[in-house]
């Protein structure tokens, strides 16, 4: 399950907010930045016109032109009828009129109200001046003293504006330094600012990435193993098949189940199945790090390798490395685990040309691999598809049967040797097809329930109906008397079972003395210690607990000294030709001898002849079952026989005893 | 005395007025060569060389060919026409070629220094009449530099309205 970050709207209301606050700072600093700059500049050009040459130097050359027609004038006045007089005072003269009267004057100049009337006084002495020197010499003197004052005070009057003037250009400089300062801190801001901006702006696109980048990583691998999820196989698988298909190469599609997971998940802990998955992951990468494929987890236990562009020799290896490697013993937190997978395999294009064919055909092959009783790997076929189609058909039927209770129970009779009666019943189950009326062997769907998890529907069904049963004949049986059940070695790997079988007898309320739960050797095969903690609640509930099959698969005669099991139960194969196999009458000779020494009760199963009851009589077999002692009767008849406190000898057994008497 | 250019006349203004000028230069240059009748044989200024001096007359100058412009003044009212001689024409033929700049020295002491870039890329005029008539001490004169304004796309004011010179009195080569 990929975890996805969503936008709330309230996340994304104040990331709104944040955005338009940031924006409108951003705005407003510019704008005071901005205005301040021109305010700045504007002010510098304002008054840039008036420094040096336009304002102060225009004056200064003013007042020059002026102080030095004041000297002629004084020249003139002591030499007033000299011609040289006359001459400079003409030049002199001349300069202030071009100064006065041709020039244009700076509104600066103007704005010095002392040089405003200074230009039209020192005009009124040009025309003066005019009139004088077109008289000639000699100069009329007290005219001379009049105009030399004159001059002298308009000079006055410029050189006071000078001053001024040269004091607000000193002021317009000072102002125009305090706004570059100004203009220097808001600069400095500014950067600052943007800066800071550009570097938020920068770590804000890095983590952007960084997060796009744990986000793509996220949505397209598995956390726990690191591997490619299914997501990332819709996303590329496309472009792999193209590709293979372009190149004219196949594309294999592993699909692996790690085996009994669940139960390992249940009875250690998340934590060990999590391991186990880690395992699986590691195997995995390195079988894709040693080939050019493609490691996937596809969900839970299920797990993928895609190997695209193989020839014959890298499918096997690589088939071969997925095997050794997932055959592993797991070992943590003081529990050793085996670990194995079964291995379902389509090929892109033979067995499929989309994903979703590969995938269901791989699946079919995983299904098949699972049938024949996992840790096998199966490449699909054809014929498989047909194969699995009636499996699929014969479960869909079974779980209709269970669910519809076209199962129903016969009993098989168990008989004490040495006494002849009737000691107990096995449940067995039947499946009766409503619309053809048929009735089905175990033979003919028990193998195929086995195969999946029906045959825990199947168990429990049977169970439950069984305790009813013998709940209902407690009365009429008499003391000692035994119902047994078979369960299947799937349930000695469910915690749950105990619980289970519990709450059946508190329902049926059946003495648990009564019931007998058969188990086959092959539960301890698979988990012992689960098997074993299983076993030992159930045998807490007060019933007994007998080994069916004894002898026919793999005895690890251990558990017959750990647990307390009440019987064993020798397989009807040894029963056949017993008489004429002197190996077989030796390992019923050991079987019966192991039991007494172990003072277990022994059941011989499938026993037909007067010679074979002989046999295990004189061996000291306390009890014996078979078709020919009684077939399998409904539970009318064997209501009808613990009603009626029928005890009759079967025939068998009374010959049996003939013959020992003999 | 300086005109009110630039005051209170806003960055943007001028931005565009700079870009009005760059595409759409003035057609005419206002300058054109002109016949008029010959000056009396005054002195325009002095030619300072080598630490030697020579009186250059206004006949002289005129002699090397007259023009007239009309133009703007950064010191005077209105449009006002002129009537002289490119300065390029009287430094070619005072010798002052290989001048780097012109010293240029007015009546009232007032000097300025006139570099040959101002001369060689534009017509500068060294004018001599103002509407037909010869200048006079009166009228500025003998002589007074003008920069037809039209002529000088990049005329800077800051820098170039102090080379209006008047009231000339004599020319110095600078190295």
């Amino acid at each position: 399950v990929q975890e996805r970050i969503q936008l709330t709207p309230r996340t994304a209301l104040k990331a709104w907010v944040a955005s338009v606050a940031a924006a409108c700072l951003g705005v407003v600093l510019s704008a005071a930045l901005i205005s301040s700059l021109y305010q700045t500049l504007h002010h510098i050009e304002s008054v840039l016109s008036d420094f040096g040459y336009f304002s102060i130097r225009e004056i200064n050359i003013a007042i020059n032109d002026v102080s030095y027609l004041g000297h002629m004038v004084a020249l003139a006045r002591l030499a007033p009828d000299r011609s040289e007089s006359a001459e400079h005072l003409a030049e002199a003269t001349d300069l202030v009129h071009v100064r006065f009267n041709r020039q244009d004057q700076s509104p600066r100049s103007r704005d010095y109200p002392e040089y405003g009337a200074a230009i039209e006084r020192a005009r009124a002495v040009v025309a003066e001046l005019d009139i004088l020197l077109a008289n000639g010499p000699p100069f009329p003197v007290a005219d001379l003293d009049r105009l030399g004052q004159e001059l002298a005070s308009i000079q006055a009057k410029m050189t006071e504006a000078y001053y001024a003037s040269g004091n607000a250009t000193n002021a317009d400089l000072a102002e125009i330094q305090r706004r570059l300062g100004v203009l220097n801190v808001m600069t400095a801001i500014a950067l600052s600012t943007f800066a800071a901006l550009s570097i938020i702006v920068g770590l804000l696109l890095v983590s952007r990435h960084r997060t796009l980048r744990a986000m793509r990583h996220q949505a397209w691998s598995d956390s726990l193993t690191g591997l490619n999820n299914r997501a990332w196989l819709r996303a590329n698988i496309d472009q792999i098949l193209r590709r293979a298909a372009a190149a004219d190469q196949e594309v294999w599609l592993f699909l692996i189940d790690v085996d009994r997971f669940k139960a390992v998940n249940d009875t250690f802990g998340h934590h060990i199945g999590d391991g186990m998955l880690r395992v699986v992951g590691r195997v995995l990468t390195a079988v894709t790090d040693s080939n050019a494929a493609y490691a996937l987890r596809l969900g839970g236990d299920e797990f993928a390798l895609l190997l695209p562009d193989s020839s014959n020799e890298v499918f096997d290896r690589v088939l071969a490395e997925l095997r050794s490697g997932l055959n592993a013993f797991i070992s943590a937190e003081g529990v050793e685990v085996h670990m194995s997978a079964t291995i379902g395999v389509a090929g892109f294009p033979q067995h499929g040309q989309s994903l979703d064919a590969l995938l269901k055909n791989a699946d079919f092959a995983l299904y098949a691999a699972k049938s024949q009783g996992g840790g096998r790997s199966v490449v699909f076929s054809p014929e498989l598809n047909s194969q699995i189609e009636t499996q699929l058909q014969l479960d869909a039927a079974i779980k209709h049967a269970v669910l519809y209770d076209e199962l129903f129970l016969v009993w098989q009779p168990q008989f004490e040797l040495a006494s002849g009666v009737m000691s107990g019943a096995e449940a067995l189950v039947r499946w009766r097809n409503p619309a053809t009326g048929e009735v089905i062997s175990p033979a003919g769907f028990i193998p195929a329930a086995e195969a999946s998890e029906l045959i825990l529907d199947i168990d429990r069904f049977v169970l439950a109906k069984a305790c009813r049963q013998a709940a209902e004949w407690s009365a009429l049986a008499p003391p000692g008397f035994t119902f047994s059940v078979n369960l299947s070695a799937k349930h000695l790997q469910r915690a749950e079972l105990a619980n289970f079988v519990r709450k059946t007898l508190e329902e049926s309320r059946l003495d648990p003395a009564r019931l007998e739960l058969e188990i086959t050797e092959t539960a301890f095969i698979e988990n012992r210690d689960l098997a074993h903690g299983v076993l030992q609640q159930l045998q807490a509930l007060g019933l007994r607990i007998s080994l069916d099959d004894f002898g026919t698969s793999y005895s690890s005669l251990s558990y017959l000294v750990d647990l307390a099991v009440t019987r064993i139960k020798i397989d009807r194969s040894f029963m056949t030709n017993l008489l004429i196999s002197g190996e077989k009458q030796s390992v019923v000779q050991l079987i019966m001898a192991l039991a007494h020494s172990l003072k277990l009760d022994v059941v011989a199963e499938g026993v037909e002849t007067a010679e074979q009851a002989a046999f295990l009589l004189q061996l000291g077999c306390r009890y014996v079952q078979g078709f020919l002692l009684s077939p399998p009767i409904s539970a009318q008849e064997l209501t009808g026989l613990l009603s009626t406190g029928n005890r009759a000898t079967p025939p068998v057994i009374q010959q049996a005893k003939r013959i020992m008497a003999a | 005395m300086g005109k009110n250019r630039g005051a209170g006349f806003g960055l943007l203004a001028r931005a565009v007025a700079a870009v009005a000028i760059l595409y759409f230069p003035a057609a005419a240059s206002g300058l054109e060569p002109v016949q008029l009748p010959a000056a009396a044989a005054v002195v325009a200024f002095k030619l300072v060389k080598q630490g030697e001096q020579r009186s250059v007359t206004v006949p002289e100058l005129e002699s090397l060919g007259l023009h007239r412009v009309t133009t703007q003044s950064p010191w005077e009212e209105g449009e006002l026409t002129f009537e002289g001689v490119l300065f390029s024409d009287v430094v070619e033929y005072l010798g002052l070629r290989d001048a780097s700049a012109v010293r240029v020295r007015a009546l009232d002491g007032y000097v300025q220094d006139v570099p040959r870039e101002d001369w060689l890329d534009r017509p500068l005029l060294l004018a001599t009449r103002q509407d037909g008539e010869p200048l006079i001490r009166r009228t500025q004169g003998p002589t007074r530099l003008v920069y037809p304004l039209l002529e000088y796309p990049d005329y800077q004011p800051v820098v170039q309205d102090p080379r209006w010179v008047w009231l000339i009195t004599t020319l110095e080569p600078l190295d």
